[in-house]
């Protein structure tokens, strides 16, 4: 599956990129919002992790922006553990939302789940 | 004549001196940046094969794999810093078996013995690095080092022990709020409520004494964590913060009370309407707006003839929202046909209809 | 003795005294604020400013900026400042009776509708003619005020009346703010539960040559040109310095028109802006902590020294001369509607400390080095005194402020260091040498004018009165 991940901590982003990568899958890299944006509108990912606090555009703006088009799956990965901004994201159309501290095989696992619900 | 001469030449010596300095340090931080470039991703590449240990098969007993360069930089002070920046970081990002991981590299390095070393120094800015590490890297080990200075003189020292306790002992750790005599300011506050945030919720007791501390910063923050973990059964202690002396107790009472309520919740508020201060008041009837009934509309309208307009304000929304009747009472209130009532009550319409 | 020797001395020596004095105060200021730099560093790098951008206890901000005819920016400005990274925010932005298509350009571009919003007018103002707000929910922050013009001080008070929130953020609509600048002004608020905070200042730094896109600064560039170049290096001087000395001392008096933050609860106390005055920025600090002294209550003027704002500064002689003017005339006028705390002790360090030292150092210096000036040449033309003592003298006061300059730029380095090339520190170096040359003579002669202005209008206020009144019966 074509991935793009949004993250501006470079350690983090490979970290996700490395992991995922050993489950198969294809990898678009974004350092901030904005390059998230660009990117989604050239490479046409079919899942985007997003995370929340990023220069220039917001992880909400992208979900914002990106719902404006498409429903391509998102999922919001951010520190921040408070109940308004998971309602936000939720209801700016993210689809599943995971909280800083995290471990990268739970997230492979979750991204497996999504892609048996959204072959069905 | 001599005087200014000698100055004179004192200053631009000065002058020349400083630009000399400056010369020198960017040539060195030119030097040191090409190296810190080098050592990033040497670490990266540590991080990563650290945090995927046991994918590769490899038995959680062994050591993770180091690199002999790695090790002869780890004598390099700068190196240290850097690679213990970075592996605190990577820690706050993951958890599960990568976290464990993380964990493992650190203390397989020995950077805890370094952590110990910057609190011994005694200099508030190099402790508080340190015992923040305890914290991120859960040293549970070394708790009784750092439990004594939640209630230090220094402010930044003392903020980091706090939270460092809760990273350790999760709600437990909560227990040095018996005995801080330093005001927890609201930053502060933020962050441990932060910090509490993505720990698993255990059931929290020891509120009820915090609420009946001697320390205003603490009875707030009590009521902040009642408000947030919905501890309905302290709601008389809660009720009973409404008559503290401190003005700030009294209007977070207000705020939790908007979340922790029963039936006479609003009119136990609406009776401190009198004897509150100008912003209290106002705290108040938001929170009528949000948890009154009908049964408030009276006094509500009591209150109608203030001759302040932001309060006139307040009281027509929390009328208003109550119910269609708080509405229709409005509406049949002699003075809302006139200014500046009509205005406020078009506004109040127009902001129910959005 | 002479009586030709006696004022010669009285000149030579109070000449003497004063510079002696002054540059005492700038190394005071320049040691003095080095410890308050460290300590603020230090401290920051433990700040997650993200913990603030989530919580929803983060105080709730309104920014204020005022627009009069920016309708050819305007669409750019506010989405600028839309894009802030703050949750508990509105942006008010303030038509002051434009006469150029600003307001139904905002309509178009932000698909306003008119509300029907009461304003409360705790501040007496010029008519408000609508509040506006946006239709669409990604701009619920936005509101757009249109208002009769009143100049500066006037939409201000507009804005803090509209305003709900607990903060006033007041800035230049064509002004860049870092992403994380809200955050960074919000916080000392939060920082102390015993003392009332009720400003923020922030660092504004010259954005002259710097690469903007899409309102969002890029690259920062030393300016090209020499006059916004001299000011960057008089920017870094008066924030890094010289406010930073005087925000340890708890003496602020000066939190910049282009940025600030302010406690709104105490604005409406003090009355808001005066729009009697062209220096309003200051005065408004003046007068809140006038009131804060006056009431007794323990208080605070806080200051980031992280570069916050950028703006574009005047490159042309006849815009800065305007600006200086304007700003000398603000100062002198402040100084005189609070002249009651001259070395008033029942005003604390802000009657003993801060207002003479901007009645002496800030006030007169101008005035003290023009006449100072003029005086020496006419003794050398007149044979009194040698031009050696003249030149030693200027050498003298020229070596300190080279020497404070390079400081200035040395504190830079080694705190911010916005200039990485040492291309541009060079620059920046012989800028500092150059400036007592070129610059600096102009800046003098433009407080000089302001003084001037200011004692012509006193004196010709009554007839422009009676010019206004033969205007409106015709």
């Amino acid at each position: 599956m074509k991935i793009l991940i949004a993250e501006d901590d470079e350690l983090m982003l490979r970290t996700l990129e490395f992991r995922l990568k050993k489950d198969g899958h294809q990898l678009i890299l974004a350092r901030d919002g904005r390059e998230a944006l660009e990117k989604i509108d050239q490479f046409l990912p079919e899942l985007v992790i997003t995370d929340i606090m990023m220069p220039y555009l917001s992880g909400l703006e992208v979900v914002a922006a990106l719902r404006e088009k498409d429903q391509t799956p998102i999922i919001m990965l951010s520190a921040m553990g408070q109940e308004d901004i998971v309602l936000e994201a939720f209801r700016l159309g993210a689809d599943d939302f995971i909280t800083k501290p995290f471990s990268p095989n739970e997230l492979s696992v979750r991204i497996k789940r999504f892609m048996l619900v959204h072959s069905r | 004549m001599i005087f200014f001469q000698a100055l004179l030449l004192f200053f631009f010596g000065a002058a020349a001196f400083l630009i000399f300095f400056m010369t020198a340090y960017l040539l060195i931080r030119k030097k040191w940046r090409k190296k810190y470039a080098k050592w990033d991703s040497m670490i990266d590449l540590l991080l990563r094969k650290a945090i995927f240990f046991n994918e590769s098969g490899s038995s959680a007993d062994q050591p993770i794999p180091v690199t002999p360069r790695l090790r002869v930089n780890l004598e390099n002070s700068r190196f240290r810093a850097q690679l213990t920046k970075k592996i605190t970081a990577a820690k706050k990002n993951m958890s599960g078996q990568a976290g464990q991981n993380i964990k493992k590299l650190y203390l397989q390095l020995d950077l805890d013995t370094h952590a110990i070393k910057l609190i011994e120094t005694g200099k508030w800015h190099l402790m508080a690095v340190g015992i923040q590490q305890i914290g991120t890297m859960e040293l549970k080990e070394h708790l009784a080092r750092i439990y004594r200075f939640t209630n230090n003189k220094n402010e930044l020292v003392r903020a980091e022990a706090q939270l460092a306790v809760l990273n350790l002992f999760g709600f437990e750790g909560l227990r040095f709020l018996d005995v801080i005599t330093y005001q927890l300011s609201e930053w502060q506050q933020m962050k441990l409520l932060k910090e509490l945030s993505v720990i698993p919720h255990v059931n929290l007791t020891g509120i009820d004494k915090w609420l009946k501390s001697e320390n205003a910063s603490v009875v707030v923050f009590a009521l902040k964590l009642a408000r947030n973990y919905h501890h309905f059964e302290l709601y008389q202690e809660i009720v009973a913060c409404l008559e503290h002396l401190e003005s700030s107790v009294r209007t977070q009472a207000i705020y939790t009370l908007t979340e922790i309520y029963s039936e006479d919740t609003s009119k136990k508020l609406l009776d401190r309407v009198p004897l509150e201060e100008y912003n209290n008041q106002l705290a108040i009837l938001k929170a009528v707006k949000k948890i009154g009934d009908e049964a408030d509309l009276p006094r509500l309208q009591g209150l109608l003839n203030t001759e302040d307009l932001e309060m006139k304000l307040s009281v027509v929304r929390a009328m208003a929202s109550l119910s269609q009747s708080g509405m229709d009472l409005l509406m049949a209130w002699p003075q809302s046909q006139s200014y500046p009532l009509k205005e406020i009550i078009t506004q109040v319409k127009s902001e129910i209809r959005v | 003795m002479s009586w030709q020797t006696i004022v010669l001395d009285f000149f030579t020596y109070g000449l003497l005294i004063y510079s002696i004095l002054l540059l005492s105060c700038y190394m005071f200021i320049g040691g003095y604020s080095i410890g308050e730099i460290r300590t603020y560093l230090r401290k920051n790098s433990f700040t997650d400013y993200r913990v603030l951008a989530s919580s929803t206890q983060a105080p709730s901000i309104s920014i204020l900026a005022p627009a009069y005819n920016e309708g050819a920016n305007i669409i750019e400005n506010v989405r600028s400042l839309l894009s802030i990274n703050y949750n508990n925010l509105e942006v008010i932005i303030i038509n002051d009776g434009s006469k150029d298509d600003s307001l139904e350009k905002l309509i178009s571009a932000y698909d306003l509708y008119k509300t029907d919003f009461f304003v409360n007018k705790r501040i007496p103002t010029k008519d408000v003619l609508g509040v506006y707000k946006s239709r669409k929910a990604v701009y619920k922050k936005l509101i757009i005020v249109d208002k009769q013009n009143g100049g500066k001080a006037d939409a201000l008070n507009v804005g803090v009346n509209i305003s709900q929130n607990d903060y006033i953020v007041c800035i230049d609509v064509d002004c860049i703010l870092e992403q994380d600048a809200l955050l960074k002004l919000a916080k000392p608020f939060l920082e102390d539960s015993k003392i009332r905070v009720i400003a923020t200042g922030g660092v504004i730094r010259i954005a002259n040559s710097c690469i903007v896109e899409n309102g969002r600064l890029v690259k920062v560039n030393l300016p090209k040109q020499f006059l916004p170049r001299v000011q960057t290096l008089e920017y870094i001087r008066a924030f890094l310095l010289g406010r930073m000395a005087w925000s340890r001392l708890n003496g602020l008096l000066l939190i910049s028109g282009a940025f600030g933050a302010f406690d709104r609860d105490i604005v409406i106390k003090c009355g808001g802006y005066n729009h009697n005055t062209v220096g309003e920025d200051m005065e408004l600090v003046v007068r809140m902590r006038r009131y804060m002294e006056e009431q007794k209550v323990p208080y605070k003027v806080s200051f980031i020294p992280d570069p916050l704002c950028w703006t574009e500064a005047p490159a042309s002689f006849k815009i800065l001369g305007r600006q200086r003017n304007r700003w000398t005339r603000g100062t002198i006028e402040t100084l005189q509607l609070h002249k009651v705390m001259f070395f008033n002790p029942k005003y604390g360090r802000l009657g003993m400390i801060s207002y003479p030292y901007w009645f002496f150092f800030e006030f007169l210096a101008p005035i003290v080095e023009f006449l100072g000036l003029l005086s020496f040449v006419i003794f050398v033309l007149l044979g009194l005194i040698h031009w050696s003592f003249f030149i030693g003298l200027l050498l003298f006061i020229f070596s300190f402020g080279f020497l404070y300059s390079v400081f200035a730029i040395l504190m830079e380095v080694l705190t911010y260091n916005q200039y990485k090339s040492s291309k541009d520190l060079l620059m920046l170096i012989i800028t500092a040498f150059l400036e007592p040359f070129i610059f600096h003579p102009f800046v003098v002669w433009s407080a000089i004018k302001g003084n001037i202005d200011l004692l012509r209008k006193k004196n010709s206020w009554g007839e422009m009165t009676r010019q206004g009144f033969t205007k409106k019966t015709v």
